[in-house]
C-alpha cells in the first residue's frame, strides 16, 4: 500500500512537472511580445527592448524556463506583466470563487444524476424512462453557455428574481454570496448532470446483469434494497473515478461560466491574462488548475482503497 | 413420490415481444420431499430458465412472459403478489448457481450476504444472525468460521465461495433446494466434494432438490427421477433405473450413448448426436424438435408426440412416436452397443 502511494505520488509530481514545461513554452512560444502590449501606444523600439531586457525576455528560453522552475518550486509564481501584482496574490484572490462554483456544482451534480442514473437505469424497461433519456441526450448536446444565458434571460431579466452576475464574498454576505451563485451553478451542473446520468445509468444497468444480483433476489431482497445494497455501491466504485476524470469538463465549464456570469474567479484571470498576454499569470493558473487535477485524482485513487475491499488488501 | 413438495403444471415461458420464441414449453413436474429431481439436457435446452422461473426470477423479467402453475406449499407461487413471492424466495425456495465466482457481491463480507437471507425473512438480532452464520459456515465445510465469516469473496477459492452459496441458500431451512449446475464451473476435485456436500446437506435438512447438469455420471449418484430436456420441452422423464435402462427416446439413448466409460474398447468412436439442436429464439421445427437429429424418424414426427407412458412404469413418460417394441430393441442396442 504504501510503495503504490509513492508510486502514484511520484507519477503525479511528474505529471505537474510535463505540465509546468507545457504551461512555460506554449505561452512563450506563442506570437507577440509582452513588452508590446504592455506599452500599448507608448510603445517605441527603443522602449520595448528597455522593457524586453528589464522583464528578463531577451534571455533564451532553457533559461528562462530555469529561472521561473525555480521560482515556481519555492512557491513564487512571479509578477503579473500587466497589474505588476504578485501571481500568488491575484491566484490567491481568484480561487475562492471558482471552488466554491465548481464544488457546489458538483456537489449538486452528484447529488441530482446518481440517483437519477440509477433509477433510470432499473426502470429501463418502463415506458417513463424513454423521455427522460431523451432528456439526458439532449442535455448533453446543449452547450453549457447557452443554458446560462437561457437561465439569465428568464431569472434575471424577466422576472428579476437573481442577480445576473457578480460575486459577493462570503465574508461579506452569506446571504448574497449564495444568491449571487444559484444561476452559475444551476448552470454549470445543468452542463455537468447529463454525461454523469448517461455514466451512472450504464454502468448500473450493467451491475444489475450480474449474477449477484441474481443472488440477492432469489433471497427475496425486494427492489429497493438491491439498488441500495447491491447496484448502489458496485455502481459507485467506477462512478467516482468517471467523475476524477470529468474534473477537466468542470474546469473548462467553470471558466465559460465565470466570464458569462462575470465572476472574478480562475477562470476569468485566466482567460484576461491570454487576452493580456500575461505570461506569469496564464503559467501561474495553468498549473493550479492541473495541481488541483491531479490532486483530486490521487485522492480518489486512495479513496477507491477505502471503497473497494478488493484492492484495499492489496 | 407420496407427497408432492412442488407441483408445477405447464409451465411455459415466452420470449416477450413480437417473435413467436417459446423457450419452456409446457413442463410438468414434481418434486416430492425429500426427492431428487435431475434435469438434463443440452446447453441452451431451457433448463435454467425452468429452474429460475421456479423460484421466480424470471417473472419480473420483461424479457419473458410466463403461464402455468407452480404449487408450493399450498399456494399457487405463480398467482402470488411481489411481496408474497419474495417470502418463499430464499426461505421455502432456496436457489445455488453455476458460477461462483460472479454470484457473490464482491463488496460484501461473506457474512452480511449470508446474513442478509436471514434478515430478509425474519431474524434480527445481530448476535442471532452472527451466531447462525457460524453454524452455516461451519456445516459447509469452511475451516475457521469464526474468522473467514468477515473475509470478502475475492478472499475465498471457488470452491469455498460455492460452500458459501449453499450456506446462503440454506439460511433458512429451505424444503426445496434448486441448484443450477453447481459443479461446472469447478475443478474436478473440488466438483465431487461440493456435490457430496449438497448430497450430505439434502439428507439433514430433508430437502427436495432439483438439480440441473449436463453430467450424467452426477445424475446417476444422486438422482432420484431425472427429466430430460430438449428444445425446451420435456422430451422424457421418469425414475433413474427406468430412464437409464430403458430409455424412451432416442435423444435421451444418444445422450447416454455418449458418455465415455472407462471401460470402453479403445479406438472405438465415442458415439455422439449428429447435428445441433435449434436455437429456440429462432423458433423451431414442427413436431417434434428432435426430428432433424433422429435415426429413427417417421412421417409421423411432423407431428408433435403426447408425453406418455409407453414402458412398464407408469411414471415413465416420454414425448416419441415409436412403438415400444422399436424403442425397447433398438435404443436399448444402441446403448449397449455402446457400452460394450
Amino acid at each position: 500500500m504504501a510503495i503504490y502511494l509513492l508510486v502514484r505520488i511520484l507519477g503525479g509530481v511528474v505529471t505537474l512537472f510535463c505540465v509546468s514545461a507545457l504551461a512555460f513554452f506554449a505561452t512563450a512560444l506563442a506570437p507577440g511580445n509582452p513588452a508590446a502590449v504592455l506599452l500599448g501606444n507608448l510603445a517605441t523600439p527603443e522602449r520595448i527592448a528597455a522593457v524586453t531586457e528589464q522583464m528578463g525576455l531577451d534571455k533564451p528560453l532553457p533559461i528562462r524556463y530555469a529561472i521561473w522552475l525555480k521560482e515556481m518550486l519555492q512557491g513564487n509564481l512571479g509578477t503579473s506583466n500587466l497589474s505588476f501584482k504578485p501571481v500568488n496574490d491575484l491566484v490567491l484572490a481568484a480561487l475562492p470563487p471558482t471552488l466554491e462554483l465548481a464544488a457546489l456544482s458538483l456537489a449538486l451534480a452528484v447529488v441530482i444524476a446518481i440517483p437519477m442514473g440509477l433509477i433510470l437505469a432499473q426502470n429501463r424497461d418502463r415506458w417513463w424512462t424513454r423521455p427522460l433519456s431523451g432528456l439526458v441526450t439532449l442535455g448533453i448536446s446543449v452547450p453549457g453557455f447557452w443554458v446560462g444565458l437561457l437561465l439569465i434571460v428568464v431569472f434575471s431579466m424577466t422576472f428579476k428574481l437573481l442577480p445576473s452576475g457578480g460575486y459577493v464574498p462570503m465574508t461579506r454576505s452569506v446571504s448574497g454570496n449564495l444568491r449571487a451563485m444559484i444561476l452559475p451553478v444551476l448552470t454549470l451542473a445543468i452542463y455537468l448532470i447529463p454525461s454523469l446520468v448517461r455514466f451512472v445509468r450504464v454502468t448500473a444497468a450493467n451491475v444489475l446483469r450480474e449474477d449477484y444480483i441474481d443472488t440477492a433476489r432469489a433471497k427475496g431482497a425486494g427492489a429497493w434494497r438491491i439498488l441500495l445494497q447491491h447496484v448502489a455501491p458496485n455502481t459507485l466504485i467506477p462512478t467516482i473515478t468517471y467523475i476524477g476524470l470529468q474534473l477537466g469538463v468542470l474546469i473548462s465549464g467553470a471558466i465559460v461560466i465565470e466570464i458569462i456570469f462575470s465572476i472574478p474567479g480562475l477562470g476569468r484571470l485566466g482567460m484576461n491574462a491570454v487576452l493580456n498576454r500575461d505570461y506569469p499569470v496564464i503559467q501561474g493558473v495553468v498549473l493550479l488548475a492541473a495541481t488541483g487535477y491531479v490532486v483530486v485524482n490521487l485522492l480518489i485513487d486512495l479513496a477507491y482503497s477505502l471503497i473497494d475491499p478488493r484492492i484495499r488488501t492489496r | 413420490m407420496s407427497e408432492a413438495l412442488i407441483d408445477i403444471r405447464n409451465l411455459t415461458v415466452r420470449l416477450a415481444g413480437g417473435r413467436d420464441a417459446v423457450l419452456v414449453d409446457d413442463v410438468s413436474l414434481a418434486v416430492g420431499k425429500g426427492e431428487v429431481l435431475c434435469i438434463v439436457g443440452e446447453s441452451g435446452c431451457g433448463k435454467t430458465v425452468t429452474a429460475r422461473s421456479i423460484i421466480g426470477l424470471t417473472r419480473h423479467d420483461p424479457r419473458f412472459s410466463l403461464s402455468g402453475e407452480i404449487h408450493f406449499e399450498g399456494r399457487d407461487l405463480m398467482r402470488l403478489g411481489a411481496d408474497e413471492l419474495r417470502q418463499v424466495q430464499g426461505a421455502g425456495i432456496a436457489m445455488i448457481f453455476q458460477d461462483p465466482m460472479t454470484s457473490l457481491n464482491p463488496l460484501h463480507r461473506i457474512g452480511r450476504q449470508i446474513g442478509e437471507v436471514l434478515t430478509l425473512h425474519g431474524k434480527h438480532s445481530s448476535t442471532e444472525i452472527r451466531r447462525r452464520t457460524v453454524e452455516l459456515l461451519r456445516q459447509v465445510g469452511i475451516p475457521n468460521p469464526e474468522t473467514r465469516i468477515d473475509d470478502y469473496p475475492h478472499q475465498f477459492s471457488g470452491g469455498m465461495r460455492q460452500r458459501a452459496m449453499i450456506a446462503m441458500a440454506l439460511a433458512c431451512s429451505p424444503s426445496l433446494l434448486i441448484a443450477d449446475e453447481p459443479t461446472t464451473a469447478l475443478d474436478v476435485t473440488t466438483q465431487k466434494q461440493i456435490l457430496t456436500l449438497i448430497k450430505k446437506l439434502k439428507v439433514d435438512y430433508g430437502m427436495g432438490l432439483i438439480l440441473i447438469t449436463h453430467d450424467l455420471g452426477i445424475v446417476a449418484e444422486i438422482a432420484d427421477r431425472v427429466m430430460v430436456m430438449y428444445a425446451g420441452r420435456c422430451v422424457e422423464i421418469g425414475a433413474v433405473r427406468a430412464l437409464f435402462r430403458t430409455p424412451q427416446h432416442p435423444y435421451t439413448a444418444g445422450l447416454l450413448a455418449s458418455i465415455p466409460a472407462a471401460n470402453r474398447v479403445r479406438g472405438e468412436r465415442l458415439p455422439s448426436i449428429r447435428g445441433v439442436p435449434p436455437i429456440l429464439s429462432e423458433g423451431r421445427p414442427q413436431g417434434c424438435a428432435f426430428l432433424p437429429r433422429c435415426d429413427f424418424a417417421l412421417g409421423q414426427c411432423r407431428n408433435l408426440p403426447p408425453l406418455k407412458a409407453s414402458g412398464a412404469e407408469t411414471d415413465h413418460l416420454d414425448r416419441c412416436w415409436l412403438t415400444p417394441e422399436v424403442k425397447n430393441q433398438t435404443l436399448r442396442r444402441l446403448q449397449e452397443g455402446a457400452q460394450a
